[in-house]
Parts: structure tokens; sequence; C-alpha cells
């Protein structure tokens, strides 16, 4: 927002932009970086191992590695194939070794040893109970690295309403919903909102219990976050009907998830300018310079079909 | 013939030699003022011919000076004023009211004294900048500005462009005590620090401190800005319009009882948010930048401010002012979907008595207030509500100026003042707001003063300022301290405090002495140590400061910062003293400097300790200055090598960091010339190191998004800032022939257009979030801009 304020000023004082600014970096070492979550739906769940990249700036059209093994050109991201994964439930001290799992890239299917592989590796039997603990152990090139995630339970979504809410000139419309649920008040809540995205908005938003009120009347918590200000998650409305299928997904969370998000949110709105805090790795739960974060939630789903008579 | 008692000679000689010393000393003594206006003339030189004496008056224009002999030449000087000169017979005490006539034109001829102030005076690291001098440096859209022309002194450094925050020797933004008429004023930045809070219409005088300041001023580490009022012309009416690009003023002042009371009221208003409107509506429909395809007309970035004094000379001996000084800001970006609102604004209010005892014993009394509020609102959002802070401060101060002989000037004085602290509470916006009403508890203190120092000539050459200052600060409740386990995650108890309960008493003792030595009459070498204690904290998240920083005073986690600080300084005059040239050197520690965890999370944060990280950080640098004071050209090159370093466990893996405002190499030049009785010439040069910032050392994808991961603070340093401003002056030729006066002032800031970085960025790409990139941002293109000013 600080960014927005000063782009106004210097609006008049003309002249004022943004370039793009050439960087460049140290360091030649990469990272582990781990993207895992159970839920208490049916699995199997997944764990995605990829390494992290030596760049800031990406431009898929010009620094894709043409003779990389991998075909996820478009965010020069090298998956990890060769890691071994294993998943423990604290409370019934069961522990499931992950498998690599077959991935999709582009309508097309590919196995852990093929170039289209995420890095991605899968559970088999393990089922996400709320009030459980779990642990995630990641052997890879002679490191060991570990997380720990409780599983907080969900509250009951009473109800959405949508919001109908006329779109700026030029752009649709679109509806918010707002959420109905109670709140649990004798302890403290974390929730990480997910809905479908686009290429320009990253769906995800979070909510902290502090300042809620036992009943929450129409939460409007699904906005997303992009780049581009002005945009947001909010589904397409054409004519008064859903133009595409949309769902909301509410997770419960911990303490440390809810601050990691908070912090990956903190990325797409302060820029590290003089009007921001110090930029600052979000803080993972994984130990030993791994990035990225293991976490167990319990999910609440509602979908919405689009209308089909349009 | 009878020879008297040896005893009895001896005893007649002793009574005759006190007596005839007693006899001898007499003291001349008053006030100086501007002759067309009745003015203090603070810092003018009074001199006394015989004896070769000289004191200086002080911010109320009062001067005191003593001699052997009845018979005194009295000699006055000031700057852009004709030199006085009056010879009288003093019997024991006289009190000579001196007034100066200004100079209508700078003339090369200068008097001695008037500009030997920095090379005689025992004070280092001090400069004096004339209002006169402020006006005619150039300023971004023709608006004449106290802080940013203390930017271009050496020593002084900025996080950024377009800031009006200060950073002295290596200290935060926060370590500057910026008093206008005794008053603190704790931001002294409009529309985020484009603009300055002080209106120089109605301004007197600058002082600016950078180190080792006098044993009367303290609070704070890095600096004092001590600003004063004018009083209001005390002989006729005067009116003073100016109408800018971005801001107008107006100035109204004259007599209430001529020569005794006087008024002035000074106000200033910006529509900087109308003019961005008319720019962002122009540049989208008539010139079609792509750029401002998204641009909304209903932006608000409004401010205001206002100076209003009243003043009464009772008597002789007594004289009181009541000043009051309130400003207020609005940003309004409608440009988010949401509307967000940010509010600040200060008030400051100052009651002085003026007291003369006797000939050589200056008093004055000050009561003040201050106030500083700020407001952030939103609805629309998920968060529909309003968020405040607060901080009020009401002080009484007594301090007393003897001059005692002439070789000993005593000054003491005390303090008392109260503090109190809201560092923030959340109210609902309306009913069906999500959110409830929360409040960060308030905070009580008393801190407590009391100094006393004497400007001791212990020879021809040699003169000591030596001084002690006690400060003492009280936390008192009502509160509730909470306790914290070492790595600061969980609360290990509280205690609660009642209402007036003393909970903490922190105490400093701070020694400064300062000697200068004359090698000559035309240079001198000063040596110089100070200790300041600063209690209160600025907890701000950001190196450029936001109208949402909270100020906080000390506990057990965020501790006093103290600071200690050396200087050597060579002063050397040329050419007649047309030229006065500075060098100084310091070195200063700093103590319990505080920064945050990363990622800490200040938001009503009831236990905001555990976010805050403290340690200790030392800076040096040399400085050097050449300026000319008279002439037709005017102006000073300043150049500072300077470094600075912290280090605080927790940051940066523990290793030593650049601050933000570490700047290497500053290089200031600034000069006015008039070209002829209508035209002036002003023009301002400034070259700077790049700052240091905090760069990624890679990224990762999450969730099908790019993200950035870091592990140096600040270790990449930016590129080299310059910039050349210009501007012109034209007196109107019908100027000769009317009662009122006008002028235009023509300006180009950033002359040459240079793209300053302004900001380092990391986002995610617009069109794919997988993508990251990283750009920089500047400010300023060339801006021109045009003021017209009247004066009646």
């Amino acid at each position: 927002m600080r960014n927005i304020i000063i782009i106004l000023i210097s609006l008049f004082l003309t002249n004022s932009c943004i370039e793009d600014y050439e960087l460049k970096l140290k360091s030649d070492q990469t990272r582990l970086v781990v993207e895992g979550m159970i839920t208490n739906q049916n699995g199997p769940y997944f764990i995605y191992l990829t390494k992290s990249r030596l760049q800031v700036s990406y431009d898929p059209y010009v620094d894709k590695d043409v003779n990389a093994n991998y075909a996820r050109w478009a965010d020069g991201v090298e998956p990890i194939y060769d890691a071994k994964v294993y998943i423990t439930d604290k409370n019934t001290s069961i522990t499931e070794t992950l498998v690599g799992s077959w991935t999709f890239f582009r309508g097309k299917s590919y196995a852990s040893d093929s170039i289209g592989y995420l890095g991605k590796y899968q559970t088999k039997n393990l089922k996400g109970i709320p009030g459980h603990s779990y642990t995630l152990k990641i052997s890879w090139q002679n490191k060991e690295y570990h997380a720990e995630s409780y599983m907080p339970p969900v509250p009951p979504l009473d109800s959405v309403q949508f919001n109908f809410t006329k779109g700026a000139i030029g752009k649709e419309d679109y509806n918010i919903p707002l959420l109905f649920f109670k709140e649990p008040q004798n302890e403290r809540n974390y929730y990480l909102f997910i809905t479908p995205g686009n290429s320009r908005v990253w769906p995800y938003s979070i909510l902290s219990d502090e300042y809620l009120n036992t009943y929450v009347n129409g939460l409007d918590v699904c906005k997303g976050v992009a780049p581009d200000y002005w945009m947001n998650a909010y589904p397409y409305v054409s004519d008064g009907k859903l133009m595409f299928d949309y769902f909301i997904e509410m997770h419960s969370i911990t303490k440390e998830a809810y601050d990691y998000n908070k912090a990956l949110i903190q990325q797409f709105r302060t820029d590290g300018g003089g009007y921001s805090p110090s930029p600052a790795s979000p803080p993972t739960n994984l130990d030993n310079g791994a990035l990225g974060f293991f976490r167990a939630s319990a999910v609440n789903r509602v979908d919405f079909k689009r209308d089909r008579n349009n | 013939m009878n020879v008297p008692c040896p005893k009895c000679i001896l005893l007649f000689l002793c009574l005759i030699f006190s007596t005839s010393l007693f006899a001898q000393k007499v003291t001349v003594f008053g006030s100086v003022k501007d002759a067309l206006t009745g003015e203090n003339l603070i810092g003018a030189v009074v001199l006394i011919k015989e004896t070769n004496q000289a004191v200086v008056a002080n911010n109320y224009g009062f001067y005191s000076i003593s001699s052997n002999s009845g018979k005194c030449t009295v000699r006055c000087s000031y700057l852009g004023y004709s030199t006085f000169s009056q010879s009288i017979e003093v019997g024991k005490s006289k009190k000579l009211d001196i007034e100066l006539s200004p100079q209508l034109f700078s003339l090369d001829e200068v008097t001695v004294q008037g500009n030997k102030s920095m090379l005689n005076s025992t004070s280092v690291s001090k400069n004096v900048v004339g209002i006169k001098q402020i006006k005619s440096i150039t300023s971004m859209a023709g608006e004449p500005d106290v802080m940013k022309s203390l930017q271009l002194l050496p020593g002084v450094q900025t996080a950024g462009e377009g800031s009006a925050n200060l950073n002295v020797r290596g200290g935060s933004f926060d370590q500057n005590l910026i008093i206008l008429d005794e008053a603190p004023v704790y931001n002294p930045s409009h529309a985020l620090g484009f603009f300055s809070t002080f209106n120089t219409d109605a301004l007197n005088n600058v002082s600016f401190y950078k180190g080792a300041f006098p044993a009367q001023y303290g609070g704070r580490l890095s600096s004092i800005v001590d600003i004063t009022m004018r009083e209001g012309n005390y002989k006729k009416y005067a009116a003073n319009v100016s109408i800018g690009l971005l801001a107008s003023k107006l100035t109204l002042e004259g007599p209430i009882v001529k020569d005794k009371a006087s008024f002035i009221i000074s106000g200033r208003y910006s529509y900087a948010g109308q003019v961005v409107n008319l720019g962002g509506l122009f540049g989208q429909e008539v010139l079609h930048i792509p750029a401002l395809n998204n641009f909304n007309d209903q932006n608000k970035i409004n401010f205001y401010d206002l100076n209003a004094k009243i003043n009464y000379q009772i008597n002789d001996k007594n004289h009181i002012y009541f000043s009051t000084y309130t400003g207020g800001d609005r940003f309004y970006s409608y440009s988010l979907n949401n509307d967000n609102t940010l509010e600040w604004g200060n008030i400051t209010s100052t009651l002085r008595w003026n007291h003369i005892f006797n000939s050589s014993l200056f008093s004055n009394f000050t009561g003040y207030y201050s106030n500083y509020n700020y407001s952030y609102s939103i609805n629309d959002d998920l968060k529909n509500f309003t968020w405040k802070s607060n901080i009020q401060e009401a002080g009484l101060k007594a301090d007393f100026s003897s001059y005692m002989d002439a070789s000993n000037h005593i000054k003491f004085g005390a303090s008392a003042v109260y503090h109190y602290f809201s560092p923030g509470k959340i109210l609902p916006r309306s009913d069906h707001s999500s959110v409830k009403p929360f409040s960060l508890g308030t905070k009580n203190a008393v801190e407590i003063s009391a100094y006393i120092s004497n400007e001791q000539k212990i020879s021809e050459k040699l003169s000591l300022d030596y001084g002690l200052r006690y400060a003492g600060f009280i936390n008192v409740g009502q509160d509730t301290v909470f306790q914290y386990n070492e790595e600061k995650t969980q609360v290990t108890s509280f205690k609660a405090y009642g209402s007036g309960e003393i909970i903490q008493f922190y105490q400093s003792l701070e020694p400064r002495i300062s000697a200068r030595y004359l090698l000559g009459t035309r240079n001198s070498i000063k040596l110089a140590y100070g200790r300041t204690t600063q209690f209160l904290h600025l907890l701000s998240n950001s190196a450029l400061g936001l109208p949402t920083d909270v100020w906080m005073p000390p506990d057990k986690d965020i501790r006093p910062q103290s600071s200690n600080q050396f200087v050597l300084g060579y002063y050397q005059s040329f050419s007649d003293y047309k030229y006065e040239f500075t060098s100084e050197v310091y070195y200063k520690t700093l103590r319990n400097i505080i920064d945050f965890k990363d990622n800490a999370n200040l938001f009503l944060n009831k236990h905001v300790d555990t976010q805050v990280l403290s340690g200790d950080g030392y800076a040096y640098g040399n400085e050097y200055m050449l300026e000319k004071k008279t002439g037709n050209l005017t102006g000073w090159i300043a150049y500072t090598f300077s470094k600075t370093q912290y280090q605080i466990d927790g940051i940066n893996e523990n290793r030593y960091f650049s601050p933000r405002w570490d700047i290497r190499h500053n290089l200031s030049i600034t000069g006015n010339y008039q070209i002829n009785k209508r035209w002036s010439a002003s023009s301002t040069f400034k070259f700077t190191s790049g700052g240091f910032v905090t760069i990624p050392e890679g990224s990762f994808v999450y969730s099908g998004a790019s993200f950035n991961f870091y592990s140096q603070r600040n270790g990449y340093q930016m590129e080299p800032y310059h910039r050349l401003d210009v501007s012109f002056t034209y007196k109107s030729r019908k100027n000769d022939n009317r009662k009122w006066k006008s002028e235009w002032v023509y300006g180009i800031y950033n002359f040459y257009g240079r793209k300053n970085i302004y900001t380092l960025f990391a986002r995610q790409e617009g069109y794919n979030l997988t993508s990251g990139q990283f750009s920089k941002m500047y400010l300023f293109g060339i801006v021109p801009s045009i003021t017209y000013n009247l004066k009646f």
C-alpha cells in the first residue's frame, strides 16, 4: 500500500517509473524446498520436493534450460527424484514411507523417473485425524530434514452467501463469498482459505481469530492476493450466474503455518523498499536450512458448480 | 612624623584594591532586536571594544556583558544587519536595548565579530541556519523546507529521497529532538516526508546540534533541532501570501500594543491530492499514458499547519509568550478497492515567562504540551476498523543563565515532564464489522532532568564549556508488566501495577565538555566529549519512517539507549572572515539500539517486547564545510565521509551490518547568487553513495507462486545518488512604487532528470506468479515548479 501512495504522489510529479533491475546474486548453493500437507480428507497425501532457484527474476522465455531433464521450464524449478520421505503419526506411532507418484503435465502423465516428474511423493494408507500430530523426515544427499505439525480441528461452515459486486469499467462482475460460522472462543484458532486461482491471483487467504466475535457474521475472507493489487480471486459472474466452477476450502492451521503463510502474503504486498520492513525468509518449520512448510489441517470444503444454462 | 603601623597600611591598601575592583566591574545588558520589526535577533554578537569581550544574544535576544571600566564602547553585529556602535558611561549596570537595521543588500562589508561566531564559541558540531538562508535554498515544488535544508549540512544523511527525516552521524531518525519554541514535535513530516511540518514564514531561527551538545539539551542521542518562532512585527501590520503548485501559505502579524505586544498567525494548506487527481486524469484522458489506465481520481492527499503566537512585554523585567502549533495530514487512496485512510497530526502549545532578575541573571520558565496522534482506517475489508495511537507530553521547565563575570557564564535548570502513551487500539467502524474493540494498555511515565554548566574563559586563547546533566525516567502504573522466557516465545509471569505505582526507575548522568583553543585570530581547534541517554524508542518497521510508527517508553526488554561521542574540530576563517571553514572528526558509540526480528508482528501486539532485538553500534566520520555568508554569492560546500555499523544478536547471523543510512560519501553544494536588484539564482547539487539494502539469496516456488529467501541483512550497496536543482527568483519592478511586494520563483528540481533509485523491490510477475522479478523504482524525473509570493 505504501508503494501505491508513493506512486500517486509522484504521478503528479511526473516521469516516476518502475524498471527492471539487473541483480547479480552471489550464491551458488541450492536448497531443498518442501511443500507438504496432510488433511482429514481421504488420501493419498502429497509431499513435493524441489530445489530452490539461483535467481530472483525468472523469464521462462529467456532463462529456460533446454538441456534440463525436466519439463517444468515455465518456472525453472528442478524436482528432486532421489529423496526418501517418511511420515509418522505420533499418536499411533505408525510410520509410512512415501513413494514417488505419477504426475500429470500438459495432459500427459509421467512416472517418477521421467522428465515430466514434479518431485511428488505420496502416501498409501495414512489417514489424517484432527487432534493428531505428524512428523516428516526426509533423507536427501546425505542430509536429514525434519518437521512436525499438529492437526487442529476445524469448525463447521454454516453457510456461504454471495454478495454481487459490479466490476470496474471493462472488468467482469463478481460475487464476494461471505462466510458464516461459529468460532470457538476459548482457544486461539487460525485458518487458511483456498479457492480456485488463476495465473494472476494467488488464491490463499489467512485468518486469525484474535479479533473475531463468537459468531462470524458474513466474513469476506477469500480475496486472495496478487502482484497487481486490483486483482482478486472472487468468482466471476455473468448475468447473475457463476461463469466457472468455484470452491472454498477452509483449512485449520497451527500458529506456525499461519505465520508462514502470512510471510508469504507479505511478499506479495510489501517490497523490501524504504517504507517496508526489512525483508526476511518466511519462517519455515523445517530444520537444516530447508525451505517451504509441512502442515496438517482439517478441511471443510464447499463446491459451487458453474451455471451450465448459460 | 609618625609612621602608621605596617599592618594598617596593608589593610588600607587591601581595602583600596578591593573597593576599586568592586567599583570598576560594570554590566551592560538588554535585548537585541530588529529595528524594523522588533523581532529578537538570536545569536547576535555584542562586544565591548575596550576589553574585546564578546557575548552572544540568547534565544530571547537577551545579552549581558561585563567590563572593568565604566567607559564602554558597545558594538553589536548580526549577519544581514548594519553594525551598531555606541559609547556609554556605566555606573554599576546599565540596560541598553539594541536595535539593528537590516541591510537592504548583502554587502561585502562585514564586521569581524559577526562572522567569528563558530570560530570563537566553545560549541562543537553546531550549525545555525538563518530562515532567509533556508528560503533561498531551492526546494521541491517551490516549498522552502527546514528539514530538507538541514539535510544539506555535513554529517546529515537520509535513508531515502523524499523524506523529511534526518539520520545524523549514524543515528536513526528517532534520535533527533525537534523542538518548536521549547515543545517537542514528534513527527516532522507531512505527506509521508515530501514536506516537513514547519512553515518557514513563521520561523526566526534554527539551531542544529549534531553531537556533544550542551548540558541544557538531552533526551535524544543524535541531534537537537531547536526551532524558534518569530514573535510578530511589533511596529506595524504585515501580511505575506504565497501561492504554489502543491501548497499555499498566508501569514498575518502585527502589534497589539506597539513595541510591547504583538501576534503572528501563519497557516499553510496543501491540496496535493487534488493536483494529483487532475494530473492523473489529464495524463489518462488527454495524454493516454498507458501506466495510468487504472488511475482513479478519488485521492485525498491533504495537509495543513497553523502556527499562532502572541506575546506581551509586561515591564522591563518580564515578558510572556504563548505559542501554539497545530498540523494535520490525511492520506486517502481510492486505487485499492477498499478505502484506506491514514490520518495523523501534531499539536503543541507553549507558555513561557522570561524574568530578568538583575543585570546578569536571566531566567525563563516554560510550561508546554505536545500531542501526536495518528490513525489508520480501513473499511470494506474483512477487518473493518480504525486503528489509533497517541502520545502526549506535558512539561515544566526552568532555565537560568547567569553571566557571573567576564570569564564565567553559568547555566542551570531543571525540568519535569509527564508522558502518556497509547500504543494502539482498534475500534470497529460499523455494527456489521466482524471486529471487536481491542486496546493495548496505555502507559504513563515521568521524566525529570537537571543540569548545570559553565562556559569559562581560562585564558585569552583557551575557553572551556563543561557541564553535567542528570536525567531520570520513572515508569508508573496503571500497567501490567510481562516476563518472558529466554527465547521470548512465552510469557512466564506477569505483575499488575496500580495507578501511580512506580514500576521502574532509570537514571543517567551525562557529562558534557568542550574546549576551544584559539590558534590565532582566524583559526581555532576544539575538542569535545558528550554522553547522552534516550529513554523513548520509536518502533518503526521501516527505514524511512511511517506515521504509524509507535513511540514507546523503556522497559526491561527495551532498555534506554545511550551514546558517547568524541569530537575533534578545526575551524578557520579566510579573506577577512568572509569564508568559514569547519572540519570535524567524530567517533560515536551507541548502546541498546533496537531492531526487529525477522517477520516481526507489530500490529496491536501486547507482547511487542518479544519482537524486539537490541544491540550496539558505532559510527565515525570526517566532515568538512566551507561556507560563504556574505556578498552577492552565498552558500556552502559540505562533504562527509562516514561509516556506521550495528551488531544485534538475531540479525544477520549476529554479524555487524550496515543500517540503511550508512552512507559512506556525502557531498552537498548549495549556493545563492544575487544577480541584480530584480533577479537572483539559486542552485543545489547533491551526491551521495548508495545506501545498503537487503537482497534475496535465491527464490523458490510454493503453492504455485514464487517467493524469495534471504540471508544477509543490508548486504548490497545501491548505486550513487546525485541531482542538481536550480531556481530563479524575480522581484517585480513595480515593487519600487507600491506598498506591497511581489516575487515569482521558478524552479526545476532534478535538473538533468537523473533516475535516482528510490527503492529496489522484488515482486511476483503479474501474469505468471511462478516468475519473480526484481525492479527499481525512481521517484522523480524533472520536476518544475512556480510559486508566487506577496508581501504586504
